[in-house]
């Protein structure tokens, strides 16, 4: 694509949505430490962290896992290799061609083999092949490696539901399906956009007393987003850099010390308007903790992540996922001078919302996201001389899936979408959940053109709650509809 | 710039069937007119009753104040609907009845009213109150200004979705903004990162840089260095529209007063001429006026009064809720 990137609908690259609360009603705060204690491995340190990686926009997992057994192939071939610019991915095996345009099924070659163990899942899904987009090499390495799992066409649901039941209407259903602010809102907090506290903050809350500054427990390296946002526990933003110091507020501003101190007591005073109050509320957060928070991470080294090469380009680009997720293990890496136990971090990029134009698009998209895994695969193996990779657990999320057919050069909003989950604590190598059956009519998995998701959000976010060693109780209060699925999808411990 | 695809209609993929849309409903076509399918589309859509409500609240919303009254925004719809000579969608019209309603004009003292001021906007309203010109007159060099931790947290134009920066209901995590019930839209851009990132930025934008493009001048606020009261009453006039309360006045003129223009020295060959100088101020043209020769000091000093008087406006949340 000659273009930069391209209409207003592709440019859709980070969202954030409503964030953050304080008081809600009865939102437990005791944490069950013996639980805590028990789920705590023997050799390794006790420390735990999940992170949330949001690919905003919407992402075509149909392209990311793919069934590739020919009687699956051919219809997903049928279905998408259609329209101006087909975007159907080519069998394993072919050759990539050189002289294909940039970043197209052909000059991308064929998708790339997985061989899934079925030890740990195989229901219906062992009947098949499978594979992944062909940007993704890192993922086949970790998925070999036994160090990623697959969880096939997850999505938000109140209850289980069958294409008979969404048609007649006769079961509820998630409010507004298909609107990204709504799903978005909804795979991080449970509910449409206006929903103040996340599942992950929530988490937060249950696990913050384990740690010496509840401050750090919840941290983002992408901004406010409200899947961080706790009842109790704030998100905490770190950037690039860490945490940033307020120059002037100390010593002096421009050659005064007065100024200096006035300039701290302007900025950090109450205020009788509640808009400047809670601005100085923030302000106040962020110099208090800054000093605390820089000294460790700043002590916390991690090697730079190298350049991903982006199939559109043919170049090597700058990984910004990756350098979050390089913010991350930093924090990490600085946990027992941040007296951190249990955190909870939140990663994005987007740009997933692929209307048009979705080969040289979601090409990168996933040539990116296969290399910023692969990255942080590799940085938490040796993280300040500590392999911490059991201590890590990551999920991918994302507004929904997409149409299952073409629109002709992209897809449209859909709603149940495959997804990974990395880490050594991670049971990998392996399928979890129904895989979809590709097609328009398949009472189990289809309807409106878009799959409907045979494993809830509940039962991601409870199966990694339980390992981060929340009661089953409190796993109830934070996803009060894990009542109607399964509790916990067994891709850990 | 980022470029932009044209939407062209693609025929092979559009229904001729019957379509049903709003209470409208298309007849099945013998071949596809997507454009005029659009038209009507977007007809139907622009005379739905809930567009001036819609429209006239996010409007307020980023001009006037984060949670109109429900009759501001009635007023502003109705200007929508009926810009008094029957035409609907006169967005002059529109302007007019957000800009010159009671509620925009009118003092309001309320703990909730008013806006946070856009990280962008804070830019620009230093930019204007201190006459900005660009020396190419190609306005360059702000380049992207996306990073919370050392810029703005918002490039112009590149709203990172369709949703634009921030969303109209956005509620921050404040109790006592939770339990008013209100909402405060550019607090989601707002957090520990970017409240330290704006501070330095604007620090920098403060003290003038003969290497920018884009200059602002100090002219008028260097000639009332001397007075730190009157320098902080322009401060008042340029960046608070008069509504800097007392207590801050009074801390920033402290403050400004704090850097002390140190008093001139002249040269010892020229010390008798000095009572000459100030004789030559009050008009005795004929004799020189020397220099005194700690004059780069007093500028420096004259200087720093004014980057003080500026920043420590800007830092404060008075100036930064605009009401």
């Amino acid at each position: 694509m000659s273009k930069l990137n391209a209409s207003r609908r592709q440019f859709l690259r980070s969202a954030s949505v409503v964030s953050g609360s304080v008081g809600a009603a009865g939102a437990p705060f005791a944490l069950n430490l013996a639980t805590l204690g028990s789920a705590v491995a023997q050799t390794a340190p006790d420390y735990k962290a999940i992170v949330c990686l949001f690919l905003y926009g919407g992402n075509d997992s149909t392209h990311m896992v793919l069934r590739t057994d020919a009687a699956s192939f051919a219809e997903y071939t049928r279905m998408r290799a259609t329209g101006p610019d087909p975007i159907a991915l080519l069998a394993p095996g072919t050759t990539p061609n050189a002289g294909a345009t940039r970043a197209s099924p052909a000059r991308l070659g064929g998708v790339l083999p997985i061989a899934p163990k079925f030890s740990v899942f195989a229901a219906e899904n062992a009947a098949n092949t499978y594979a992944v987009h062909p940007s993704m090499p890192e993922v086949v390495n970790l998925f070999a490696a036994g160090r990623l799992g697959i969880i096939a066409n997850a999505g938000p649901l109140v209850v289980p539901l069958s294409r008979t039941d969404y048609t007649s209407n006769s079961k509820r259903r998630p409010q507004a399906l298909g609107s990204h602010n709504d799903q978005q809102s909804t795979w991080q907090a449970l509910g449409p956009e206006g929903v103040k506290i996340g599942w992950g903050g929530h988490l937060g809350d249950l696990v913050a007393t384990s740690n010496t500054n509840s401050t750090f427990t919840s941290i983002s390296a992408s901004g406010n987003n409200v899947f961080s946002a706790g009842g109790q526990v704030f998100q905490y933003q770190v950037g690039g850099g860490g945490a940033v110091q307020i120059g002037g507020i100390s010593g002096t501003l421009f050659n005064s010390m007065t100024a200096s101190t006035t300039l701290r007591s302007i900025v950090t005073a109450d205020n009788t308007h509640l808009f400047a109050k809670e601005y100085s509320t923030i302000i106040n957060r962020s110099i208090d903790a800054q000093a605390a928070f820089q000294t460790a991470f700043a002590a916390s080294a991690v090697p730079n992540p190298t350049q991903y090469f982006q199939p559109s380009s043919g170049n090597n680009q700058t990984n910004g996922l990756a350098q979050q997720l390089q913010t991350v293990a930093r924090v990490i890496g600085a946990r027992t001078t941040l007296g951190a136990k249990r955190q909870i971090f939140f990663v994005s990029m987007g740009g997933f919302d692929t209307h048009n134009s979705q080969n040289p698009n979601q090409a990168d998209l996933l040539a990116r996201l296969s290399h910023a895994l692969g990255y942080f695969d590799t940085a938490l193996s040796t993280l300040g001389g500590t392999d911490m990779r059991n201590n890590v657990t990551l999920f991918t999320a994302s507004d929904f899936g997409r149409t299952i057919t073409t629109n002709g050069d992209g897809t449209d909003h859909g709603w149940g979408s495959h997804h990974f989950v990395m880490g050594g604590a991670v049971k990998g190598g392996e399928i979890y959940g129904r895989f979809p059956i590709f097609g328009l009519n398949n009472n189990m998995d289809s309807a409106n053109n878009a799959y409907l998701p045979s494993t809830s959000v509940d039962t991601i976010g409870s199966t990694l709650g339980k390992w981060f060693g929340v009661s089953d109780s409190n796993l109830d209060t934070v996803f009060p509809n894990l009542v109607n699925f399964q509790r916990d999808l067994g891709f850990l411990g | 710039m980022q470029d932009y695809n044209e939407y062209t209609p693609n025929t092979s993929f559009h229904s001729i069937s019957a379509k049903n849309f709003f209470g409208v409903t298309i007849a099945p076509q013998t071949k596809p007119d997507t454009l005029g399918d659009v038209k009507i589309a977007l007809d139907t859509l622009f005379n739905n009753p809930s567009v001036g409500p819609f429209v006239g609240k996010q409007l307020i919303q980023r001009m006037v104040t984060s949670n109109p009254s429900p009759a501001y925004v009635a007023r502003v719809a109705g200007a929508f609907n009926d810009n008094g000579k029957g035409v609907r969608g006169d967005m002059q019209a529109v302007w007019k009845a957000i800009l010159l309603d009671p509620e925009a004009r009118n003092t309001n003292a309320a703990p909730s009213y008013g806006k946070l001021r856009e990280p962008l906007l804070r830019l620009s309203s230093m930019l204007r109150a201190f006459n900005a010109q660009s020396i190419s007159g190609r306005y360059t060099g702000i380049g992207l200004t996306d990073d919370p931790s050392t810029r703005l947290n918002q490039t112009p134009m590149f709203a990172p979705t369709v949703f634009n920066f921030f969303r109209p209901g956005y509620v921050p995590t404040s109790k006592a903004i939770t339990d008013a019930n209100l909402v405060v839209p550019e607090m989601q851009i707002t957090h520990v990162l970017s409240v330290a990132g704006y501070m330095n930025y604007i620090r920098g934008w403060t003290t003038l840089d003969k290497a920018r493009d884009i200059q602002h001048k100090y002219d008028t606020e260097l000639t009332l260095a001397a007075t730190p009261a009157a320098l902080v009453d322009r401060m008042n006039l340029l960046l608070f529209s008069g509504t800097m309360p007392d207590t801050l006045k009074t801390q920033i003129t402290t403050a400004v007063a704090s850097r002390v223009i140190p008093a001139p020295v002249f040269p010892a060959v020229a010390a008798a001429s000095a009572p000459a100088a100030a004789s030559a101020a009050s008009g005795a043209a004929s004799a020189p006026v020397a220099t005194p020769t700690n004059q780069a000091a007093i500028d420096a000093a004259k200087l720093d009064r004014v980057y003080l008087a500026v920043f420590l406006s800007m830092s404060s949340p008075d100036y930064l809720i605009q009401k």
